[in-house]
């Protein structure tokens, strides 16, 4: 391992920015994406940060069950982010579209038809514990030795 | 060659608003104050309000029956000046005094009733 | 819409401020906005749709999922809604149960709205300690219903499950934790200068303009408008119920009305829990053909369901009419015009409370 991939682990490691984007959930998932801010689970103490800027974002937390008006929108936001970067969808929704994925209905899950889904956290809505621990177990494995795995 | 960012069609989803159920009922009563088609109505709601209005036209609509008098609600005033806004509130204080004119003048109601509905189309179309 | 010039500000759909995403279109000369028009559709998924002709063991999930913040009072007001047409009334036990579960819900709801416009007015310390304080009102919501968000709590006839004497009392020392915290909070609010200078007389909601929107809710309520759908209802009535309305009519009054409705909920759940009787949780009956419109107090107004159940217990029609959608609508074009700066969009939208799941279904 260079010199300059260790810097680089370090500080991604204890850096984690997030954005989290609602694609037509109930706002279940995003008021407990929410909570984790709190000073109770206080999210920062991990080093992640949520900014909500897709530009600056390393992890992307989906919820929802995909509505139409995102379907031109949810791929170049994704494509704005720079690499090396993840999105995790929180909540039954974007996996299988939970209770909206009926007849007559206007969703279109899952999101993975979309773009790359890295983990899902099942759930309606899952507990903040759960997707702290995601975000997490899951930085490691994409961020650890990004340029030297991708040559 | 620049696109603009975001700038969707938005018919489609207004349509999709005004088809849920209580949305259905107030422009079935509009369009039949105003004699024409719902499909006309609709169109004209579509081309004038952005989706946030057409959401909450059944809720002003309860708001806007609480007011008016007898003659203004058979012209369906109310419902246009203040739950609409498709007409000034000068146009419409001046539509019913037209109408009661013509009642006055010995028009039968009936033919009052529809040329005010003309004359309100024309305003709404300009 | 018409416009009036060329140039539009828009903001969102994704925005650090937003909880959801939604997009207003501002026209502006300068910073100075002129009118507002805002783009919805991020999160429609056809409640109403789906939840036509299915049997109301469904429905009832389904409307707890028309929002997350909210969703104690879509259940209940589901709920009594069926139990109207059926003529089912709960015991005395449940009725209280409801009410102690439903103004906790309140209670993380408002602290919610206030801890989004603190933090959009970038007072984060308040907001943080507002967020903190709510995990104390879901860990109680916990403790009785078995879940944070989406607990189901309320079926026809009754409540799910009952409230021991140890969970009562603790509940009783959450609320007077919450009480004290938050009475701290309330001085911080009142006396910071920055706070009332970005929150005191911006985003004013006349009460003309707020009747002609049938604005409801704490919006209305800021606006000198008594309007509260608790004061016709039976359990709140036993309780004791007034409304509390204020004068200013701007943010700062939209936030201050909803702190005063959390310790009034405090006090509320307080009177509820010295008025429960021993006694059984769940009475029973069978759901009626019928139709009808009920309406009750979520935290953000006035909530009514219009329903038509069948012999089987399906829903043959229904409509749901939030409260945010008169509130974000009279939001977007009454407190929006004459804003004075770009800054303002954001936090006077955000003192609205806008719930857009609840606003499109």
């Amino acid at each position: 391992m260079s010199m300059l991939q260790y810097l680089k682990n370090t500080v991604r490691s204890r850096s984690i920015h997030v954005a989290y984007v609602n694609v037509g959930s109930c706002n279940g998932c995003d008021i407990e994406i929410l909570a984790c801010l709190s000073p109770r689970y206080d999210i920062e103490q991990y080093g992640i940060y949520v900014h909500n800027n897709p530009r600056e974002a390393d992890v992307l937390l989906i919820t929802g069950a995909f509505s139409s008006q995102w379907e031109d929108k949810l791929k170049p936001l994704w494509d704005k982010i720079p690499h090396p970067k993840v999105a995790v969808a929180i909540g039954n929704c974007p996996i299988s579209g939970c209770v909206f994925n009926r007849p007559e209905t206007l969703v279109d899950p899952p999101v993975s038809k979309h773009i790359p889904i890295a983990a899902e956290i099942p759930g309606c809505p899952p507990r903040p514990t759960e997707i702290i621990s995601t975000i997490l177990s899951l930085a490691p494995i994409i961020f650890k030795d990004y340029e030297e795995t991708k040559k | 060659m620049n696109t603009y960012l975001y700038e969707k069609d938005l018919r489609q989803m207004k349509l999709t608003i005004l088809e849920s159920r209580r949305h259905d009922a107030v422009v079935l009563e509009l369009a039949a104050t105003l004699g024409i088609k719902r499909q006309q109505l609709r169109k004209i709601l579509i081309e004038h309000f952005d989706m946030l209005f057409l959401e909450n036209l059944p809720a002003r609509c309860d708001a806007a029956r609480e007011t008016g008098d007898d003659t203004e609600k058979l012209l369906g005033i109310p419902l246009l000046t203040q739950a609409f806004r498709l007409l000034s509130k000068e146009e419409g204080d001046q539509i019913k005094e037209q109408y009661l004119e013509r009642i006055e003048n010995g028009i039968t109601e009936e033919t009052a009733r529809s040329e005010a509905q003309m004359e309100i189309l024309v305003l709404i179309r300009s | 819409m018409k416009k009036t010039v060329d140039v539009s500000l828009p903001v969102g759909p994704m925005h650090p401020c937003f909880k959801e995403p939604c997009r207003i279109k501002c026209e502006t000369r300068g910073e100075y906005v002129l009118s507002a028009e805002v783009e919805l559709g991020y999160v429609k998924k056809g409640i109403e749709r789906i939840m036509r002709g299915r049997p109301w063991q469904e429905v009832m999930f389904l409307a707890e999922r028309v929002c997350g913040i909210c969703s104690v009072i879509h259940n209940f007001v589901f709920i009594e809604a069926v139990e109207n047409i059926s003529g089912i009334v709960p015991t005395e036990r449940a009725a209280f149960l409801r009410v102690i579960v439903n103004e906790l819900d309140r209670m993380q709801s408002h602290l919610l709205a206030n801890y989004s416009y603190c933090y959009t007015i970038e007072h984060e310390t308040l907001a943080m300690y507002l967020l903190n304080l709510r995990e104390t009102v879901m860990d109680q919501l916990e403790l009785i219903t078995g879940a944070r968000v989406t607990c189901a709590y309320i079926i026809p006839g009754g409540v799910r499950s009952d409230l021991s004497a140890e969970d009562a009392e603790r509940l009783r020392s959450a609320l007077d934790h919450i009480d004290a915290e938050l009475s701290r909070f309330i001085r911080i609010f009142e006396t910071g200068p920055l706070i009332a200078l970005r929150s005191k007389g911006v985003g004013i909601l006349t009460k003309e303009a707020a009747i002609e929107a049938h604005a409801v809710g704490p919006t209305a309520r800021a606006s000198g408008i008594d309007n509260d759908q608790r004061s016709t209802h039976p359990t709140y009535k036993a309780l004791g119920f007034s409304p509390i309305i204020r004068q200013e009519a701007d943010n700062y009054a939209r936030i201050m009305v909803r702190f005063e409705e959390v310790f009034q909920s405090t006090g509320l759940i307080r009177s509820a829990l010295a008025a429960l009787k021993e006694g059984p949780i769940r009475g029973g009956g069978t759901i009626k053909a019928g139709s009808i419109k009920y309406r009750n107090e979520a935290p953000r107004g006035e909530l009514l369901y219009e329903l038509t159940t069948d012999d089987y217990g399906r829903i043959l029609e229904i409509a749901i009419q939030t409260p945010s959608i008169p509130n974000i609508q009279v939001c977007a074009h009454e407190m929006l015009i004459d804003a004075q700066s770009a800054a303002d969009i954001t936090s006077i939208f955000i003192s609205s409370d806008p719930c857009i799941a609840c606003t499109e279904r």
